[in-house]
């Protein structure tokens, strides 16, 4: 038992896959869609290997040539795709190292806020004052003046 | 020959699903002509009449098969092998090429390339098949 073999050439047209010729010649058909893909009257071309197994009575397809026009879609698509990727990795490490970075300088802001003298002469005056405000107060109260 | 066919065939459809005869001019296409056939399948679906023959391909035959129906085509000729897939045009509706190797009714081994494109009088249901078929006898032994 022999397994059948065809090569459809399929032209993209309207929007779907057409069936133009089918083949029993593996190089002829790729021969055809080559010279059919090189012609630019098609949008896209690819040739289908169909195998019919005997034995299981399966068919078993797959795509054994792409038009050039095909391929360079799906190397642009492929492309974009890869620096979208890239460009979001880029920019969720740029993200995150950022906030670490903003993270580092409120620390470090932090830390010289309570370390600053200025600020320490600055809460003794407000405590010294308010002391001697309350006091003020208190023999105030008590008719002292 | 057999893509040179296939490439008028294409032309020939312009935005229609298959040609007419009324398209082909045998005068432009005569080196294919002369290796040509036509099979008239409206009423013969079963076993299409052969119409014409061309002279290259009358050359395998032991005698002429003009309005002859396919199944009274001398066996182990060119045009029984170039013609003997016609229902699965019929049946898939696309232009369908097959090549082989058989021995000729005189003995001698031919190797064979043929295709069979599908033909409309209204453009969109098959009423004729146009065929082609090359060969080259290779000597035995």
């Amino acid at each position: 038992m022999s397994d059948m073999k065809a090569f459809e050439i399929h032209t993209y047209q309207s929007g779907k896959w057409k069936i133009d010729s089918v083949f029993d010649d593996r190089d002829l058909a790729m021969f055809e869609a080559q010279r059919m893909d090189e012609s630019g009257r098609y949008t896209s071309i690819r040739v289908v290997e169909e195998i019919y197994v005997e034995s299981t009575q399966e068919t078993k397809t797959r795509t054994i040539y792409r038009g050039s026009k095909i391929a360079a879609a799906n190397a642009e698509q492929l492309r974009q795709s890869k620096e979208k990727r890239l460009n979001k990795g880029q920019a969720a490490k740029k993200r995150q190292a950022d906030t670490v970075q903003r993270k580092r300088v409120a620390q470090k802001r932090k830390i010289r806020k309570k370390a600053s003298p200025v600020r320490l002469i600055m809460i003794m005056i407000m405590i010294t004052a308010a002391a001697g405000g309350a006091m003020y107060g208190l023999m105030f109260l008590q008719g002292g003046f | 020959m057999v893509l040179r066919l296939l490439s008028h065939w294409r032309e020939w459809c312009g935005d229609a699903q298959y040609p007419s005869f009324s398209q082909v001019d045998p005068a432009r296409m005569a080196e294919i002509w002369d290796f040509s056939f036509v099979l008239d399948i409206v009423g013969h679906e079963d076993n299409p009449i052969v119409r014409t023959v061309g002279s290259e391909l009358q050359n395998y035959l032991p005698e002429t098969v003009r309005n002859c129906p396919l199944s009274d085509v001398p066996a182990a000729s060119l045009i029984e092998h170039a013609a003997g897939y016609y229902h699965e045009i019929l049946d898939r509706g696309v232009p369908i090429s097959r090549g082989g190797e058989f021995t000729k009714y005189d003995g001698m081994k031919v190797l064979y390339r043929s295709i069979i494109l599908p033909m409309s009088d209204d453009g969109t249901s098959v009423s004729g098949l146009l065929g082609a078929a090359n060969c080259r006898e290779v000597p035995n032994g």
